[in-house]
């Protein structure tokens, strides 16, 4: 069983089917008409995420170690994490909008990893004596689990951003966006109503799915922190074992904090008397950028204790 | 004449007065007009006045008990009292008065969203700039001179203002402890009166309040206790009165936050206690000796207290490295003996990497290693012509970042030589434990030889066999008693944060004429709550008419409720369910 060549059938064969998605998920939204919950979008996700799946499993059938030891293996473990997120989302709000977005970006994410990246950088390395704990498990899942919710959180802040730009202009400027019940006032309840309706006006519809966006971002970024929280405190306390020292201000963990710091401060700026909508989007737009630097850009200096197989 | 409902067989009943669970149908008998034991308790007069006044929950005597018991005054039927003089008029103290500004100041959110930016901006700073580095390093790299970096920023300037060493300036240790003032002020004045509020909660009764909330609907045809019995099966906690319902869930999510900030004012706890009250040290150990912990360890502060284990001897019997095949390190091990003050072991361990030594207080981690020196057999050095046994002690030769040792063993009397020169020899380099690598005395490559082979080699004359590395191995040595309060910190923080993730949903009703206005808002999941509260609007039965004997309810309940639940019904499939009601009465 030559398991390199299983490998590289199993990443060209994730990399076709996101892309047969991605056009698939473009024609529907563009010609489809009708956007719901599709069946055949998740099934292109899903056996993109069994391609996945069974990569991880070979490289750590091949290794013998778990398979989240360099760069290359936390890329495929992110597009990983951002594919099963993405399909409980679609799943349980039934929309289909959000492919068009993220069907694109987890393709060049894919290629990026399968086809930018430097093949020694590639390859799956034995772990350095540090590395060989059971923490590694833990603190890499949970915080790369925490970047992927963080960054489709992000995501769908940037995408709110931009929609809001194209709808606010249509519609009408000044009706805040958390007062649906503008319309139901105006309403009177004495007349009869079908009984399963939360009523809203046709013409409500883009703010209905503004509003949606905003707290969809909203509760992805939420669960990103928790994780976020989860792996900055497993990874302290694994350098408690290992070195004794639960924090030295290392790159890798200071800019951990940083995007800590950011996304308690997107959390907290919601609670800002007049902060709803777009500011708090415009804060969750920085942190993309921060989430970024803090996985990539630090690796790429290249110093400090996170610096395992990176490009030194 | 109201419908009766039957419990049920699964339903369960909790009838205890005075507790907040209220599982539907819980009826102590037919017919009874709602289905809670205390719902006609009387309240005392004072509650109804207060009520009238500010409308304040105290209609539920379920809810807040602090509410009921602590405002209530107790009626003076004892007896006359004389009436007591008016008190003196006083104001808060100044003290006090500086105290709540302070407060009220430092709980703002605005400052607190402040305070967050600036420690991640200059802790930004802090990967920027190469942190530790000596004077020289910074006036190398940020030149007075010529190009400067974004054109102000120099070496001199960055000393002056600490950001060699941001994470230890005062400003920055300042700011952090501002944040901690702020969590702390935060909690104080709204978070921990945001528990008490919490509890107390009150009806809304007319349409216009209803009609505010973020979701409401009228459902047509409905009973108040359907709505009700439907919450209750979604896990939403159901109070209800006089034709109006409160329900709540997920109070968790609300309280949340609190932990949260109170588990960050602990690990807060800890990292000062550890960065005061803790030792520290690293100690170089050569395989067979040994050293007195304390000897290594350094305090944090004068206010460190010396752990137990400061007084013990750690020994070195062994130390070894494991390589994998292709000369790659695969760990690192070192047999360590405690010896207490007397000499007497306490215990011993195999320590590697991921694998301390705990005794006494201090930990001891395995985090470097050096040579100490080289054993080698020599034929033919100056000493004495036959096989002598030397051991060179090693030297680390400072060579980019993998470890260089290297010793020196001369070919002729040093003491022979020309003042002034070095005498002739033979250089053996190490990088690791497996092999040396020898030099004649021009500096020329002689030859390898693995460690333990035996295999000699012919070098200036002399026949060495390279038989052994002495290694010392590098522990680092720490005794940190903030360590317990920083752990339990972290686990409150792990569990609070996930906590908070949880959205507070709640929903009220009231019966309005033949139907229910519901409304309802949660704090987080708007979206989700939306989707839910239609879900479970959909399910709350269709009532028809009020028929005077359905006493036993279930046969003529279910073909109703099975008629209409579930979906959209329009009038046409109602008046047919009513036909069909009135063909069995």
């Amino acid at each position: 069983v030559n398991i390199p060549v299983i490998e590289n059938f199993l990443s060209n064969s994730c990399f076709l089917i996101l892309f047969l998605t991605t056009v698939y998920y473009w024609l529907k939204i563009g010609f489809g008409g009708k956007s719901s919950f599709s069946f055949t979008g998740l099934t292109g996700y899903g056996s993109a995420l069994c391609c996945l799946t069974l990569q991880l499993i070979l490289r750590w059938v091949d290794s013998g170690h778990f398979p989240l030891s360099n760069l290359y293996e936390s890329l495929i473990f992110l597009a990983w994490c951002l594919l099963l997120l993405y399909i409980y989302i679609e799943v349980s709000t039934k929309t289909l909008f959000l492919g068009v977005l993220t069907s694109p970006a987890i393709l060049c994410l894919v290629a990026f990893t399968d086809f930018s990246l430097p093949t020694e950088l590639q390859q799956s390395t034995p772990l350095v004596p540090a590395l060989q704990s059971n923490w590694l498990v833990m603190h890499v899942t949970v915080m790369i689990a925490s970047y992927a919710a963080l960054l489709l959180g992000c995501f769908i802040a940037i995408a709110y951003l931009v929609l809001s730009k194209f709808f606010i202009k249509t519609t009408f400027v000044t009706a805040p966006l958390s007062s649906q019940n503008t319309v139901l006032r105006q309403e009177s309840f004495l007349e009869e109503k079908q009984k399963t309706d939360i009523v809203f006006e046709k013409n409500d519809k883009n703010l209905k799915f503004l509003f949606f966006l905003d707290n969809l971002s909203y509760r992805t970024i939420g669960i990103g922190f928790c994780f976020l929280t989860l792996g900055i405190l497993s990874g302290a306390i694994w350098a408690n074992e290992t070195w004794g020292n639960y924090w030295s201000w290392d790159p890798k963990e200071t800019w951990a904090f940083i995007t800590w710091l950011t996304f308690a401060c997107y959390l907290h700026s919601r609670l800002v008397g007049g902060w709803t909508g777009s500011k708090p989007a415009l804060v969750a737009s920085f942190g993309f950028l921060v989430v970024w630097v803090c996985y990539l850009g630090v690796n790429l200096l290249g110093q400090g204790l996170h610096s395992y197989g990176f490009l030194n | 004449m109201q419908h009766c409902v039957r419990a049920s067989a699964g339903a369960t009943a909790h009838h205890a007065v005075g507790t907040y669970r209220c599982r539907l149908p819980l009826l102590a008998g037919p017919c009874q007009r709602t289905a809670l034991p205390w719902a006609h308790t009387k309240l005392p007069a004072a509650h109804r006045t207060r009520c009238r006044v500010d409308c304040r929950s105290t209609q539920g005597p379920a809810a807040a008990p602090s509410l009921s018991d602590s405002d209530n005054e107790p009626s003076s039927t004892s007896g006359w009292r004389p009436p007591r003089p008016p008190p003196p008029p006083q104001g808060p103290s100044p003290l006090r008065q500086l105290y709540k500004r302070t407060l009220k100041q430092l709980s703002n959110l605005k400052l607190a969203l402040a305070e967050l930016a600036v420690i991640a901006a200059l802790s930004a700073v802090g990967t920027v700039i190469k942190q530790g580095e000596t004077y020289e390093f910074y006036m190398e790299n940020y030149p007075e001179e010529g190009r400067k970096v974004l054109g102000f920023l120099t070496g001199r300037i960055v000393v002056a203002l600490q950001l060699d060493h941001i994470y230890t300036a005062e400003y920055f240790l300042l700011l952090l402890a501002l944040l901690g003032a702020s969590l702390t002020a935060c909690t104080i004045t709204n978070q921990w009166p945001a528990v008490k509020v919490a509890r107390r909660w009150r009806f809304k009764g007319e349409q216009a309040s209803l009609a505010r909330l973020e979701v409401a609907s009228r459902v047509p045809d409905a009973r108040l206790v359907d709505v009700g019995r439907v919450l209750a099966a979604k896990n939403y906690q159901v109070f209800m009165k006089d034709g109006q319902l409160y329900g709540f869930k997920g109070l968790a999510g609300k309280l949340g936050p609190i932990g949260v900030h109170a588990s960050m004012l602990l690990c807060m706890a800890g990292f000062v206690t550890g960065a005061l009250g803790g030792f520290t040290g690293s100690v170089m150990i050569p395989q067979g000796s040994e050293t007195v912990v304390a000897s290594a360890l350094r305090s944090a502060s004068p206010l460190a207290w010396n752990p137990g284990g400061a007084s013990a001897v750690i020994r070195c019997d062994d130390f070894r490295i494991d390589y994998r095949e292709d000369g790659s390190v695969r760990q690192f091990y070192s047999d360590l003996t405690v010896l207490d003050v007397d000499g007497r072991e306490q215990s011993t361990k195999t320590v590697s990497v991921n694998q301390p030594l705990r005794f006494g207080g201090v930990t001891a981690y395995q985090t470097d290693w050096s040579m100490s020196a080289l054993k080698v057999k020599v034929a033919g050095s100056f000493v004495a012509p036959e096989d002598t046994a030397f051991q060179l002690p090693m030297a680390a030769l400072n060579g980019g970042d993998s470890k260089l040792y290297a010793t020196f063993l001369p070919a002729e009397d040093p003491a022979l030589a020309p003042p002034g020169t070095a005498p002739r020899g033979v250089s053996m380099l190490a990088r690791d434990l497996q092999t040396v690598t020898f030099y004649d005395s021009k500096g020329e490559f002689a030859g390898v030889r693995r460690l333990g082979s035996g295999k000699p080699i012919e070098v200036e004359g002399m026949t060495i066999v390279a038989q052994e590395v002495l290694a010392a191995t590098g522990l680092e040595l720490k005794a940190d008693p903030g360590v317990p309060l920083v752990y339990a910190g972290f686990g409150g923080l792990c569990v609070t944060t996930v906590v908070s993730y949880l959205s507070h949903s709640q929903v009220w009703a009231a019966q309005a004429g033949s139907g229910v206005i519901v409304g309802g808002t949660s704090n987080r999941a708007k979206v989700a709550f939306e989707q839910e509260l239609s879900d479970m609007l959909g399910e709350v039965p269709e009532v028809l008419q009020q028929a005077p004997d359905l006493v036993d309810g279930n046969g003529k309940a279910d073909s109703s409720n099975g008629s209409s639940s579930g979906g959209n019904s329009s009038s046409s499939s109602s008046s047919g369910s009513k036909d069909s009601k009135e063909q069995v009465l």
